[in-house]
C-alpha cells in the first residue's frame, strides 16, 4: 500500500503514473473541467493532479471525494475572487465619486497631474503621489477609505451576502468531502488493525 | 358572445393545429416543458446510461459480479453523475450571469415622482384682449410660455422617472432571479450530495456483509 504523506512532509510530486485512481479516469463528465470565464484550464489540471498525488485515492469512491473536495476548493476561490472584485469595484466607484465633486482633484503643488480615473487608477496602484493626494482629499472631508467603503457597502450588502453564502456552502460540501475521505479510511484502517491482530498470533506459533 | 359561424371557424382552425407533424418537431416540441433537465435523474437520461453503466462498474470493483452490489453501484454511479451534471450546470450559469456587466451593479433607487403641478389653464381671451388694452401682451405671452414650459419639463421628467423606476423594476427581477438560479442550483447539489452519500453509505453496508476472510467492518 501507498505510503501516506505526513501533515508536517511536503508533498512529494510524484509521476502521474504512480496514481492509481485519477478522476479524470472516471468518465467524461467528471474529466470536464468546471471553469468558468478568466480561469486557466492548465491551472485547474494541476491543481486537481496536486491534491489528487497528495490523497492518492484507493478507489473509485475515493477519487470521486478528490474530485469533489478539488471542485469545491476551486469553487470557494472564484467565490472570493468575486467578493473581491466586487469590493474593489466598489471601492473605485465611491472614490470617483467623491474625487469628482472636489474641485482640483489632481492637482500636485498647484499642477494638475492626474485626471479623476487617472487619480484612481494610481491610488488603486500604490502610486505614492496618488495615495498622499487622495489621503490628503478624503482627509479634508473627514473621511478615510474604510469610511468610504462602508458608506457604498451598504448599496451592495446583499451581493456580499449571498457571495459569502456560496463560500459557506462550498466550504461546507468540502468539509464533509474530506471528513468522509477521513471516515472511510478510519475503518479501512481499524479492519486492517484487526486483520493483523489475528495475523501475529498465527504467525508466532 | 362569438356567433356559431365565428365558433365554427375556431373549431375548424383547432382542428389543424394538432402540433407538430415532422419528427424533428415532435423531438424539439417533447422538449419545451424543459428548462434544465436537473431533476430527472441520470438514469432516465439514455445518453447517460454508458456513462453510468461504466463508473458503477468502476465502484463495484471486484464484486462487480454481485447483483445486489452491481445495483447499489449502479445508485451511487447514478447520484455521482448527477452531481456533476449539477455542478456543471451551476458553473455554466455562474459564467453566463458574470458576463453580464450588471448582475453584480447595484440596483438603482426608485426616484419618487415630482410634485404634481397645478392644473394648466393658458390666459382667458378676456385677459388677453385686457393685455392688449394695457400694452403688457407681451409679458403675458411670455409668463404663458414659461408656464407651458415648466409642464412640458414636467412631463419630461415625469415620463424620464417612469422610465428609470420601470428599469429599475426589471433589474430587481432579472436579479431576483439571477440568484435565485443559483440558489435553487445550489439546492440541487445538496440533494444530490445527499443522495450521493446514502447510497455510499448503503453499499459500504453491503460490502461488509459479504463473506470474505477479513474480520466484519467495525
Amino acid at each position: 500500500m501507498a505510503r501516506e504523506a505526513q501533515p508536517h512532509e511536503p508533498v512529494q510530486a510524484s509521476p502521474v503514473a504512480d496514481i492509481q485512481h485519477h478522476p479524470k479516469d472516471l468518465g467524461s463528465l467528471f474529466a470536464r473541467r468546471p471553469l468558468v470565464l478568466g480561469e486557466v484550464e492548465a491551472e485547474y489540471d494541476e491543481f486537481l493532479s496536486r491534491v489528487t498525488r497528495a490523497v492518492k485515492p484507493t478507489d473509485t469512491i475515493e477519487t470521486l471525494w478528490v474530485k469533489d473536495v478539488v471542485d469545491l476548493m476551486w469553487e470557494a476561490q472564484r467565490y472570493r475572487r468575486v467578493k473581491a472584485g466586487l469590493l474593489m469595484q466598489v471601492g473605485r466607484q465611491a472614490l470617483t465619486e467623491h474625487l469628482t465633486k472636489v474641485k482640483g482633484a489632481g492637482h500636485v503643488e498647484g499642477v494638475r497631474r492626474f485626471t479623476v480615473a487617472e487619480l484612481v487608477t494610481a491610488y488603486v496602484e500604490g502610486d505614492s503621489i496618488a495615495v498622499e493626494e487622495v489621503t490628503r482629499i478624503l482627509r479634508s472631508r473627514g473621511l478615510d477609505t474604510d469610511m468610504l467603503m462602508a458608506q457604498v457597502l451598504t448599496e451592495r450588502l446583499e451581493h456580499i451576502e449571498r457571495i459569502d453564502r456560496l463560500i459557506a456552502s462550498a466550504d461546507a460540501r468540502r468539509n464533509r468531502a474530506l471528513s468522509e475521505i477521513d471516515r472511510r479510511r478510519d475503518a479501512f484502517a481499524r479492519r486492517l488493525r484487526v486483520a493483523a491482530n489475528d495475523v501475529i498470533p498465527v504467525a508466532d506459533l | 358572445m362569438a356567433s356559431s359561424r365565428r365558433l365554427a371557424a375556431n373549431r375548424a382552425n383547432a382542428q389543424r393545429s394538432t402540433g407538430p407533424k415532422s419528427g424533428q418537431g415532435k423531438a424539439r416540441s417533447r422538449l419545451n416543458a424543459v428548462r434544465h433537465g436537473l431533476a430527472i435523474p441520470a438514469s432516465a437520461i439514455p445518453a447517460l446510461t454508458p456513462a453510468v453503466t461504466e463508473l458503477a462498474r468502476q465502484i463495484a470493483g471486484a464484486d462487480a459480479t454481485d447483483p445486489v452490489i452491481q445495483a447499489a453501484a449502479a445508485r451511487v454511479a447514478e447520484a455521482a453523475i448527477d452531481v456533476m451534471r449539477v455542478r456543471h450546470a451551476r458553473s455554466a450559469m455562474l459564467d453566463r450571469l458574470l458576463q453580464n456587466p450588471d448582475f453584480l451593479q447595484a440596483i438603482p433607487a426608485a426616484e419618487p415622482m415630482p410634485a404634481r403641478l397645478p392644473p394648466y389653464k393658458s390666459s382667458s381671451i378676456k385677459a388677453r384682449v385686457q393685455a392688449i388694452v394695457n400694452g403688457t401682451h407681451d409679458e403675458l405671452a411670455r409668463s404663458d410660455l414659461i408656464r407651458l414650459k415648466q409642464y412640458l419639463d414636467y412631463a419630461a421628467e415625469v415620463q424620464r422617472r417612469w422610465h428609470h423606476n420601470e428599469g429599475a423594476k426589471r433589474k430587481a427581477v432579472q436579479h431576483q432571479a439571477d440568484w435565485g438560479c443559483l440558489d435553487k442550483l445550489d439546492r440541487y447539489e445538496r440533494r444530490a450530495l445527499s443522495r450521493r452519500w446514502t447510497a455510499l453509505r448503503a453499499l459500504d453496508g453491503l460490502r461488509c456483509t459479504l463473506p470474505t476472510e477479513e474480520e466484519p467492518c467495525v
